[in-house]
């Protein structure tokens, strides 16, 4: 008993050190992309980070049927958005907006100008979020700009054609929203 | 639309340009690996019927055996905490006859008492008897059978001791005893046979010498 004890023992041993190996792998593959896909839906850095971990601890759960996985980029990229989403329900998303303007306004112009920018890329930000639903995902998604249509199309369950037409809807209305936003200052 | 085209693209870019903070793969692999664990040990608590199946004989052995040592327990404590003392009566017929001065009292039956010894006590405990001849075989019964402890090693042997567990088998063959008198014979030949050879060469060398002065 004790010998198939050990046996056992080994054979986890064996398959928790194999198991490890390609988690590692594949967060030293994916975890820039995931943390970039988390972060444009949630617009912070530390959130996410998080939403990446529990992407990974989801592939944990999961690691049973990762040899069924067809495609472990778009699979994953798919995990970490739905995280995202559900984690962007649940924080204060115009805090964060604000603070995440804020970085990208130049430091090197002057304060006044700095503020301007910042008030303008929140605006787009706020209005992105206004979006369609649909069209809103599509325009997140190809601002990473590492995702091909048909991957964003696997991941938003849609059709390719479906998602190249949002994108141009999602970029037509949100140019026409930030101009009538300008007009009406 | 320029501006809003700008500022679009703006966002986007700091969308896109987003990078990871420093050591995220090490707190995510730490974080995987933390729920890795405890999973497992969730996992081992879940395949804990299975293996229950698999350990119920040991279980069932193991249990058997507590039982008959609880049950062992109180039977070796009443043993141990018996009287000790068992006596033993001895007919004054097996001792050696009596001196005919202690006749008439050793007439009379006898009983004596021998206290077996108590398996905790370290000094067996003194028989009690009256009788000088007794005492006398009762000493000898109680003198120590034991052998001797061996004495200790002497310097020569611990050395050899030493030696046997240091040496290689070689270095152990070499000490055999024939092998050093045949080495020391042959090198007592070797020596003799240099200096007869050289202490001839010498007499001759000084029987020259001697000629060709004679000559000269």
């Amino acid at each position: 008993m004790a010998a198939f004890e050990g046996y056992s023992l080994a054979l986890g041993a064996m398959e928790s050190a194999r198991s490890e190996v390609d988690l590692a792998a594949l967060v030293e593959t994916y975890s820039a992309l995931l943390f970039r896909v988390a972060h444009s839906v949630v617009r912070s850095r530390t959130e996410a980070e998080d939403v990446v971990q529990d992407s990974f601890v989801r592939v944990l759960e999961h690691r049973r049927s990762l040899p069924e996985v067809r495609d472990m980029r778009v699979w994953l990229v798919r995990i970490t958005w739905n995280l995202a989403l559900d984690r962007r329900r649940r924080i204060r998303p115009e805090q964060l907006d604000e603070v995440f303007a804020g970085t990208l306004a130049a430091s090197s112009v002057p304060a006044d100008k700095a503020l301007d920018e910042a008030q303008r890329i929140s605006s787009v930000l706020r209005e992105m979020d206004r979006l369609p639903k649909a069209e809103r995902h599509v325009l997140l998604l190809s601002a990473i700009e590492e995702l091909e249509t048909a991957e964003m199309a696997e991941v938003l369950g849609r059709s390719e054609s479906a998602v190249r037409a949002l994108l141009f809807r999602a970029r037509a209305r949100l140019r026409e929203r930030l101009e009538k936003e300008e007009v009406r200052r | 639309m320029k501006d809003s085209d700008q500022a679009i693209e703006k966002a986007l870019a700091g969308l896109r340009d987003a990078e990871a903070p420093a050591g995220m793969e090490r707190r995510i692999l730490e974080r995987v690996q933390n729920r890795k664990t405890a999973s497992t040990q969730w996992n081992w608590l879940m395949a804990l019927p299975s293996r229950i199946a698999v350990r119920s004989v040991a279980y069932a052995g193991a249990t058997a055996g507590i039982v008959a040592l609880v049950l062992a327990i109180p039977a070796i404590h009443q043993r141990r905490h018996a009287p000790t003392q068992s006596v033993k009566t001895m007919s004054s017929a097996s001792l050696p006859p009596a001196p005919s001065a202690t006749v008439a009292e050793s007439a009379k039956p006898q009983r004596l008492s021998i206290v077996t010894r108590s398996p905790r006590r370290t000094k067996p405990r003194e028989l009690e008897v009256t009788d000088s001849q007794e005492a006398l075989a009762v000493r000898e019964m109680n003198a120590p059978s034991r052998p001797a402890p061996p004495l200790p090693l002497t310097e020569q042997e611990k050395a050899l001791v030493r030696f046997v567990r240091t040496r290689t088998p070689e270095e152990l063959a070499a000490i055999d005893p024939t092998k050093w008198a045949a080495q020391d014979e042959q090198q007592r030949a070797e020596f003799d046979r240099f200096f007869r050879r050289f202490t001839r060469e010498q007499a001759d060398k000084k029987k020259l010498a001697q000629e060709a002065m004679n000559k000269s």
